[in-house]
């Protein structure tokens, strides 16, 4: 059974949402990668929108949107990743319990702040009782989501699936994380591959696909979703590699580009390097998130490029490629990895 | 008291972030639930948590709440007659 993309919507820090135009000019942010938010009352009553922190309007604009796309009025299933959930209303509410002193606690926080408040919105929205599970894996959530789908695809018990990876970044966030030494702090989002600093500079992004068992003007075919927790071995990466070529009956020089997760961090883009060595010397590159920043699930942003790519057989010139591609591009392969977890992701053209 | 009841608009509006709603839209003798406002058992929360917090007032049992929430004016009542005593 063959795994199809019908649709696409993505709020990020670029201006993704209308599909009809392709990163046109790319934007750049100071500190870090903020989503160009939409007009949200498109999508949600201002009833409906009062008590949705930023997360949740950016995960039910971007859901709104991939159905539209895809046509889709009812998902069979709702399965969204997210690392880091609701992080503002979790501020929100923490720092309620700290300025008043545990007394007057209100509830629209701590109801908002649960990481499965996207998928459950989105369900609320659209009177959508299908199944409905929110994926917190750290840096492979959106992946888990992914894997989930494609399981309830292929065994029937879904003809259509809502799938989305959604994360936000607060300023509170930022300042912590930046303690730890995580990011290029001060730095325009233009520097992200600035070799002369350690770290690199975070985003977000809400970004949601429609995935289907049948084709309706796809964007892409699935032909693969793995993961690898908690290692560094290059055997371990290989086996893994090895069973999805074959699987699919090709081999590493069918692969027309490999986009890879590159953040700017020396460290983490040394695994890249290697990668590219080891795998594919021979393939063409390219990197995404320079685009959209690092986050628990950036990769859904990945996702979303080579979706776009492969439907629009045009790469970006925002888009840097290690050379011009010498025929058009039918395959990608998306690899990402954080702190020893890794991703491998194949789609290809319809 | 109607200092009061405008003070009590504008708060409610902050806390449950009614953003498109100005205080001379509200009717403090308009019902909060249902019709009016069109409030929900969320905001009930809430409206109790902001009576605490900004009045130190509590409210002791549901039959009460449900007379003292019936309006903005029936909750400036409440407010005006307990800060007395």
């Amino acid at each position: 059974m063959q795994i199809y993309i019908n649709g696409l919507g993505n709020v990020s820090p670029q201006n993704t949402l209308d599909n009809s135009s392709f990163l046109e000019e790319i934007k750049y942010h100071q500190d870090y990668f903020k989503v160009v938010e939409p007009n949200y009352k498109e999508f949600i009553s201002p009833a409906a929108a009062r008590r949705m922190g930023k997360v949740i309007k950016m995960g039910v604009a971007a859901a709104n949107y991939c159905l539209r796309d895809a046509k889709v009025e009812n998902p069979d299933a709702i399965i969204t990743g997210t690392g880091m959930g609701c992080l503002e209303d979790t501020e929100n509410f923490l720092c309620n319990i700290l300025n008043n002193k545990e007394q007057f606690l209100t509830p629209t926080s701590f109801i908002q702040s649960t990481h499965n408040t996207v998928g459950a919105q989105i369900a609320l929205l659209l009177t959508c009782n299908n199944y409905n599970f929110t994926y917190v894996h750290r840096d492979l959530s959106f992946e888990s989501a992914f894997v989930d789908s494609i399981l309830l695809l292929k065994e029937g018990e879904a003809s259509n699936v809502l799938l989305g990876g959604v994360d936000e970044i607060t300023p509170n966030h930022y300042s912590i994380h930046a303690k730890k030494g995580l990011w290029k702090t001060g730095a325009q989002t233009s520097e992200f591959f600035n070799k002369n600093s350690d770290g690199t500079i975070p985003g977000e992004g809400a970004t949601f696909f429609s995935l289907s068992s049948s084709p309706k003007d796809p964007y892409a075919t699935v032909l693969a979703v793995e993961m690898l927790f908690n290692t560094n071995s290059k055997e371990d990466l290989k086996k893994v590699l090895d069973r999805i070529l074959s699987s699919n009956n090709i081999q590493s020089k069918d692969i027309d580009l490999i986009l890879l997760g590159a953040n700017g961090d020396k460290e983490g883009d040394r695994v890249y390097s290697e990668f590219k060595e080891n795998f594919f010397k021979e393939n063409n590159s390219a990197a995404f998130k320079n685009l959209c920043g690092e986050y628990s699930t950036s990769s859904a942003f990945g996702v979303w490029l080579a979706s776009q790519i492969l439907k629009k057989k045009e790469i970006p010139t925002c888009v840097s490629v290690s050379r011009t591609p010498d025929k058009e591009v039918n395959k990608i392969l998306l690899y990402n990895h954080y702190c020893g977890n890794h991703s491998l992701i194949l789609l290809s053209s319809c | 008291m109607e200092d009061l009841v405008n003070q009590l608009k504008v708060q409610i509006i902050k806390a449950l972030k009614l953003e498109d709603v100005k205080p001379e839209d509200i009717n403090p003798t308009a019902p909060l639930f249902g019709d009016g406002l069109g409030l929900d058992s969320i905001d009930a929360l809430e409206l109790i948590v902001l009576l605490e917090k900004e009045y130190g007032l509590r409210v002791e049992n549901a039959a009460s709440a449900k007379k003292i929430f019936s309006s903005i004016k029936s909750m400036a009542d409440y407010i005006a007659e307990h800060k007395k005593a």
